[in-house]
C-alpha cells in the first residue's frame, strides 16, 4: 500500500471515531444540561440517552486495543497513548480499569442514573478520544496531501 | 458571542455537499461497480446532511442560555467539534472522489474500458480465492502507482494500478500484493499477537539497545511485517509470477535498502521463496523462483546483506509463523 493512500485510510477511521464520539459529547452535554444543571432542553430523553449508548462499541474496542497491547510488544495504539497521557499512567493496566469505570459510568447514564461524577468521567475520556482522533486525521489528510 | 459564525460553517459545508453530490452523479454511469461505490459515498453524504440539519436545530438553545456562559461556550464548541469532522468528511469524500472520476476517464476510452472490466473481473477473483466476506465491493482504479484504499466501515476496497498497466494484464499480478493488504487489514490483531513477539525476540539477538529494539519492533508492526505478509499473501495467489513482476515495477539496483515504509526487496524475495518452501509447493515451482530470483540478483553489483533489525532469520520466521497464522 502506497504511503499516501496508508494515511487517507487511517484518517478515514480515525474521523469516523472522531465523529461518532463527537456526537456522543453533544448528547452528553445536552442531557447534563438537563438533568444536572437544570436547563430546559426540549431533545428527547429516551433519545439522548441512546445516542450516548452508541459510544460503547468504540470503548469496548479500546479495551481490547489495551488489552492487544498489554499481550503484544507493539507500542501502544494513538489513542490508547492519548489516555495514558490523560490519565498520567505509564502502566496500561490503570488505563484498562479506569476505562472499565467509565463504561460503568456510561451504562449508569444509559439506565438513566444520573450522577454528576459519571458525567464529568464520561466527559473527560470522550473529549480525549474525540480530540486525539480529530487532529490526528487532521494531520493524517495534511500529510497525505503533500504526496 | 453569536451564532452566525455556526450557521456560516453550515450554510458552507451544506454547498460542499451538494457540489459533492453533483460530483457523484456526474460520476456514476453505467457502470455497477462505479455506481455500488457512489451510493455507499453518497450514503455517507446524506448522513452528513442530515446532522447538519441537527445541528441547526441544537443551535436554537444557544440564545437561550447566553447568560450561562459556560454552558453556553460548552455547548457551542461541542457543535464546531461536530461541523470540523464533517469538514474533515468532505476532504475524505472528495478524495475517493478523485479516485472515482479517473476510473470513469478512462472507462470513456473503449479499450480501456474493456481492461478494467476485466481487471475487475480479476480481482474479484482473487478476493473469492483468499476467502473475504462477499459483501466487500473491490473496485479497480487507474492512479499513479500500485495502491490500495481500504474503507472498511463502508465495505469498500480500491487497489489502484497505474494507467500505463492497464493493458498489461501480466503486470496485474501484482494487485494481489494490494489484496495482501486487505487481507492484513482483516486479520492485522491476530497476525500481529502472533508475530511481532517471535521478531522482538529475534531483534533482541542481534540488536543490544533496547530502545534501538522497541524502535524496530514498532516499524515492523507498522509496515514491515505488513509488506511481507501482503507478499506472502501475493505470491500465495499468484506464484512464481508475482515475483518476476515484483521485480520488474521495484526495479531496484540496491536490493538490500530500506526505503520507509517497505522492506528491503531482498527480504520481500526471501519471504516469497521461504513461504512456498514451507507449503511444500512442488519442487519445479521452487526452481523456477530461485532461477528468477537468481537471474536478476546475480547482476547486481550490491554486495550489502540485509540489515540486522530486517536479517533473513526474521524473515524466515514471520514467514514461517505465516504459515500457521494464514487462512491462505
Amino acid at each position: 500500500m502506497s504511503t499516501r493512500w496508508m494515511l487517507v485510510s487511517e484518517a478515514w477511521n480515525l474521523n469516523e471515531i472522531a465523529r461518532k464520539v463527537g456526537d456522543v459529547l453533544t448528547a452528553l452535554t445536552l442531557l447534563k444540561f438537563a438533568k444536572i444543571k437544570g436547563l430546559t432542553i426540549s431533545e428527547d430523553e429516551e433519545e439522548l440517552r441512546k445516542r450516548i449508548l452508541a459510544v460503547k462499541p468504540v470503548l469496548r474496542d479500546l479495551l481490547k486495543e489495551i488489552e492487544n497491547t498489554i499481550k503484544s510488544s507493539y507500542g501502544p495504539p494513538p489513542l490508547v497513548r492519548a489516555l495514558q497521557e490523560e490519565y498520567g499512567y505509564a502502566d496500561l493496566k490503570k488505563v484498562q480499569e479506569k476505562l472499565r469505570n467509565v463504561i460503568d459510568a456510561l451504562e449508569r447514564i444509559g439506565k438513566g442514573d444520573y450522577r454528576e461524577d459519571d458525567f464529568e468521567e464520561l466527559e473527560r475520556l470522550l473529549e480525549c478520544i474525540a480530540y486525539e482522533a480529530s487532529s490526528r486525521s487532521q494531520e493524517l489528510i495534511a500529510r497525505a496531501g503533500r504526496y | 458571542m453569536s451564532e452566525r459564525h455556526l450557521f456560516g460553517i453550515i450554510d458552507d459545508l451544506r454547498s460542499d455537499i451538494a457540489s459533492l453530490k453533483e460530483f457523484f452523479r456526474i460520476a456514476r454511469s453505467g457502470d455497477l461497480k462505479t455506481s455500488e461505490l457512489v451510493s455507499r459515498l453518497e450514503y455517507v453524504l446524506s448522513e452528513v446532511e442530515s446532522d447538519l440539519d441537527l445541528r441547526v436545530r441544537l443551535c436554537k438553545y444557544l440564545p437561550s442560555i447566553k447568560r450561562r456562559r459556560v454552558a453556553y461556550k460548552e455547548l457551542y464548541t461541542r457543535i464546531l467539534f461536530n461541523l470540523r469532522q464533517h469538514r474533515q468528511s468532505i476532504y475524505l469524500l472528495y478524495m475517493v472522489y478523485e479516485l472515482i472520476s479517473l476510473r470513469e476517464k478512462a472507462r470513456e476510452n473503449v479499450t480501456y474500458r474493456r481492461f478494467l472490466d476485466l481487471a475487475d473481473k480479476y480481482v474479484d477473483s482473487l478476493t473469492e480465492a483468499l476467502n473475504m466476506p462477499t459483501d466487500l465491493l473491490i473496485i479497480v482504479a487507474p492512479q499513479s502507482e500500485y495502491a490500495s484504499l481500504p474503507i472498511l466501515s463502508k465495505r469498500a476496497f480500491i487497489v489502484m494500478l497505474p494507467p500505463t498497466n492497464l493493458a498489461k494484464p501480466w503486470k496485474w499480478v501484482l494487485l494481489s500484493h494490494e489484496l495482501g493488504h486487505l487481507y492484513f487489514q482483516y486479520y492485522r490483531e491476530r497476525i500481529l499477537i502472533r508475530i511481532l513477539p517471535a521478531i522482538e525476540e529475534e531483534l533482541r539477538d542481534v540488536v543490544r539497545d533496547e530502545e534501538q529494539v522497541k524502535g524496530y519492533v514498532s516499524l515492523w508492526g507498522e509496515y514491515w511485517l505488513q509488506e511481507i505478509v501482503s507478499d506472502i499473501v501475493a505470491v500465495s495467489l499468484c506464484g512464481p509470477a508475482y515475483l518476476k513482476m515484483l521485480i520488474t515495477e521495484a526495479t531496484e539496483p540496491k536490493p538490500a535498502q530500506v526505503y520507509g515504509a517497505h522492506p528491503p526487496l531482498d527480504a520481500r524475495a526471501l519471504a516469497q521463496m521461504t513461504y512456498m518452501k514451507f507449503t511444500g509447493a512442488p519442487d519445479e515451482l521452487m526452481l523456477i523462483m530461485e532461477r528468477v530470483w537468481r537471474e536478476f540478483r546475480n547482476g547486481v553489483l550490491e554486495m550489502d546483506s540485509l540489515p540486522d533489525y530486517l536479517n533473513e532469520e526474521i524473515v524466515r520466521r514471520v514467514s514461517w509463523l505465516t504459515l500457521f497464522e494464514s487462512h491462505l
